[in-house]
């Protein structure tokens, strides 16, 4: 139970962290007007490592924190990001060792997707239509910058994952 | 092997328990606005003290950044810079009688001074957006400093955008640049109405656009736009940018056009928060 608890403190520091990264940092290393999406690298990479339930929580509760600033709707990005994390975690099971191939391929594929889902319900169903200008502008420069931003990332957090993991296992669970 | 001792549940049951979740707090927080500000007092307390640390360092990062590529230009800048104190010197003194002139025609014409004497506070931004699909930002005022939601927010000269969320020691504010946000403004020369949107699309090419315009209105590229005294949350006569572009809607009722804000959205670091409000203007 308090390899739990400490599994929990260091993911809720993780999501902290990265959220402070994302609004705090990055916004003074804008590229091209653009910020990465770090709470997608989280999501994802947690997916991947540890499979469909860890990848949901992490998800979740990611996405609350980002509609608690938000403002307007509370559950929007908590909802997307729950099924992110679930549906990544099936991936689990094709990541063995520290390669880093599918996991960033996971998170480029991610971000696509989840501009195109942000770009649908919160840009089309308001009726602006510019599909192309927002692929050109937003979601793919986003996508590229996350996929960068991925690489350094990942290797962190699967780093941190794999000390965590190190300790549960040598704890007998 | 599952990682996760005790929790032997279906992953699939906690989705759709997790999910059911979210559908219902999107319903409840859509249809009663005013638990989210609930929600975000949770968070509040926690991390936005963190945010202004962070967004401290990450201040002083890009400063240093920025100082060690400047080093070596502004030597060279330096040289070119002391030939031309001599010329502006001889410039400026010529300058300075004019300056004395324009003064006087502005006291005159006491255009940007009348919402100086609404009550204002000034707040640092913190946070910027989490996502690149809005404008809007978090300021490190709140509740305890007596803001609240609806309050308009300037920076120098112009309108930056309206308090959209109040937590206990921060603020959101969205930006008049924003893609959701729409200003009801007029012509500061003809009081003509019209309204002005924020586009995503066209701020990146540093206008926001303005419709709504009627046919008939005497106006000229480069007009001043001012809220208007019709909006129903911003204060009138505070400058949003100038107009450009003017062009004849298909519907032919209507004109429309581009609006280059006053105010420098890029480089925003404080604000203005202007705590009179709207409502409690009339009501006086």
């Amino acid at each position: 139970m308090k390899l739990i608890m400490k599994r929990i403190i260091i993911v809720t520091i993780l999501i902290l962290f990265s959220y402070l990264l994302q609004v705090g940092v990055f916004s003074f290393f804008k590229m091209a007007g653009i910020i990465p999406n770090i709470m997608l690298i989280l999501v994802v990479t947690f997916a991947v490592m540890r499979g469909r339930m860890e990848g949901m929580l992490v998800g979740f509760f990611t996405g609350l924190l980002l509609d608690g600033f938000s403002g307007e709707m509370i559950g929007y990005y908590a909802l997307i990001f729950l099924v992110m994390g679930y549906l990544n975690g099936f991936f689990q099971p094709l990541i063995y060792s520290n390669n880093m191939m599918l996991p960033l391929m996971m998170i480029l594929l991610n971000s696509v997707v989840y501009g195109f889902v942000i770009y649908v319900f919160s840009f089309l169903l308001r009726n602006r239509l510019d599909f192309k200008f927002y692929a050109m502008h937003v979601m793919i420069p986003e996508t590229v910058y996350t996929f960068f931003v991925a690489i350094f990332l990942y290797n962190i957090f699967y780093y941190i994952n794999f000390k965590l993991e190190g300790v549960e296992k040598r704890s007998g669970i | 092997m599952n990682n996760r001792p005790g929790f032997d549940i279906q992953p699939k049951i906690v989705l759709l328990i997790l999910s059911t979740l979210c559908i219902a707090f999107i319903i409840v927080s859509s249809v009663f606005s005013s638990s989210v500000s609930v929600f975000n007092a949770v968070f509040s307390t926690v991390v936005v003290p963190m945010e202004e640390g962070v967004n401290s360092i990450g201040r002083f990062v890009s400063e240093r950044v920025k100082s060690l590529e400047d080093a070596s230009d502004l030597r060279e800048e330096n040289k070119k810079l002391k030939t031309r104190v001599d010329d502006l010197e001889r410039e400026l003194a010529a300058l300075e009688s004019d300056q004395q002139e324009l003064k006087n025609l502005r006291e005159l014409y006491k255009l940007n001074k009348a919402y100086e004497s609404y009550d204002m506070v000034g707040a640092r931004i913190i946070a910027t957006d989490s996502s690149n699909w809005y404008n809007s930002f978090t300021i490190n005022k709140g509740a305890k400093d007596g803001i609240k939601v609806d309050m308009n927010v300037i920076a120098g000269n112009g309108l930056v955008g309206i308090v959209s969320n109040v937590g206990k020691n921060y603020s959101k504010v969205r930006a008049i640049i924003d893609d959701t946000s729409s200003v009801s403004a007029m012509f500061d020369t003809t009081a003509d109405n019209c309204i002005v949107n924020g586009s995503l699309k066209s701020i990146k090419d540093g206008y926001i656009t303005v419709d709504h315009i009627t046919k008939g209105a005497k106006i000229n590229e480069g007009d001043m736009l001012v809220t208007s005294n019709v909006s129903s949350k911003y204060l009138p006569g505070i400058t949003i940018g100038y107009v450009n572009d003017i062009t004849q809607d298909e519907n032919g009722l209507t004109k429309s056009g581009k609006v280059s804000p006053v105010v420098d959205f890029k480089h925003l670091q404080e604000v203005l928060i202007i705590t009179t409000m709207k409502d409690n203007e009339d009501e006086e």
